[in-house]
């Protein structure tokens, strides 16, 4: 519930730091932070290094992921970046560049 | 998705946030926040930053200026340091408000006329204390704190006859000293460099001209140290003034 949403029509340039879910739908360029789960829906632009517990991409991603639990990078979705996390999904219709680092 | 925006409480972000649409921001943002929609400020929320919006309604903390296109409310509860501008603004009570309160039709225009105004009604108070704070920003913080009570108080008194302006005026006194000394330190520091840079340059030129004795003194002509001597009297005497 105390999720922090970055709606359609918000764009945030800077550091963004949540200790708890955040969902863009929204731009986010700087920095991307978050102890929770981020989700990044179909509208959401984000070019931006996240960090964060989970991270679901269905819209675009310029940047590098680390996540400390799994990255799921789902169909429509956009990745150009590398990645780092214990478990990583890439659905048919994801496109993805970048280098992967699951931690073997 | 017609999902609202939303800053939730244990976010934090520095930066600038451009909103299209509707946003709440119930956790800390340092930079600026500009909302074509409304802007809602929930309890809890701490802003170091400027807002502005086409509806801003407050409950929260914001240290910076507010400016709203159609209105602005700060509810119960709301902490504002800083200038707040909108054609229509309401203060609950129970909020508190330190800074210049403008209301008006236009946004700009008197924004930017109303102070010289302020500045105009009481011309000589205002540069003096200026003045005090721009030399004397910290070395002698008793001193412009002692000082600057005694001149305000003199245009308070005088413009007291006056029914409407004083709360403004009396709210305009005070924000300029807490941004000089303490709120704004980066200010501080920005004034600071000129201060010293005045006093230093005669005494470079002391020592320039103390150094440029030697070679008239070495020269056979005695009028040109005494010259020298007499340029170094007048810059002692013009950088003791």
């Amino acid at each position: 519930m105390a999720a922090t949403v970055i709606g359609q029509g918000i764009t945030i340039e800077g550091e963004v730091t949540a200790t708890d879910e955040v969902v863009v739908a929204g731009v986010i360029r700087g920095k991307l932070t978050a102890e929770g789960a981020v989700t990044i829906e179909a509208e959401g632009v984000v070019e931006a290094d996240i960090g964060a517990r989970s991270v679901s991409i269905g819209g675009s991603v310029t940047g590098n992921v680390t996540a400390a639990e799994r990255v799921d990078l789902l169909g429509g979705g956009k990745l150009i970046g590398d990645v780092k996390a214990a478990r990583l999904t890439i659905a048919d219709g994801a496109s993805f560049k970048g280098n992967v680092d699951m931690d073997v | 998705m017609a999902r609202e925006s939303s800053i939730a409480a244990g976010t934090v972000i520095r930066g600038r946030i451009q909103a299209e649409s509707d946003l709440e921001v119930l956790g800390q943002v340092e930079g600026s926040i500009s909302c074509k929609g409304a802007l809602e400020v929930g309890e809890g929320a701490l802003l170091k930053s400027s807002l502005e919006g086409r509806r801003v309604v407050v409950h929260g903390a914001v240290a910076g200026d507010i400016r709203a296109s159609e209105s602005l409310v700060l509810e119960p509860g709301a902490r504002v340091v800083g200038d707040i501008t909108a054609p229509s603004i309401g203060i609950r009570p129970g909020a508190m408000v330190r800074g210049h309160v403008h209301t008006g039709t236009a946004g700009a225009a008197p924004a930017a006329g109303r102070p010289q105004q302020a500045q105009a009604d009481r011309p000589a108070a205002r540069p003096a204390a200026a003045a005090k704070a721009a030399v004397v920003p910290e070395r002698a913080a008793p001193k412009p704190s002692a000082e600057a009570p005694r001149v305000a108080g003199k245009p308070m008194a005088e413009q007291s006859r006056l029914a409407p302006k004083p709360a403004v005026v009396e709210a305009k006194i005070d924000p300029p000293k807490p941004r000089a000394v303490a709120g704004a330190s980066p200010e501080a520091t920005r004034r600071m460099p000129p201060a010293p840079v005045v006093p230093r340059t005669p005494s470079e030129g002391q020592k320039r001209s103390a150094g440029a004795k030697p070679e008239p003194q070495a020269a056979p002509s005695p009028v040109l140290p005494s010259l020298a001597r007499r340029s170094s009297k007048t810059t002692r005497r013009s950088s003791g003034r």
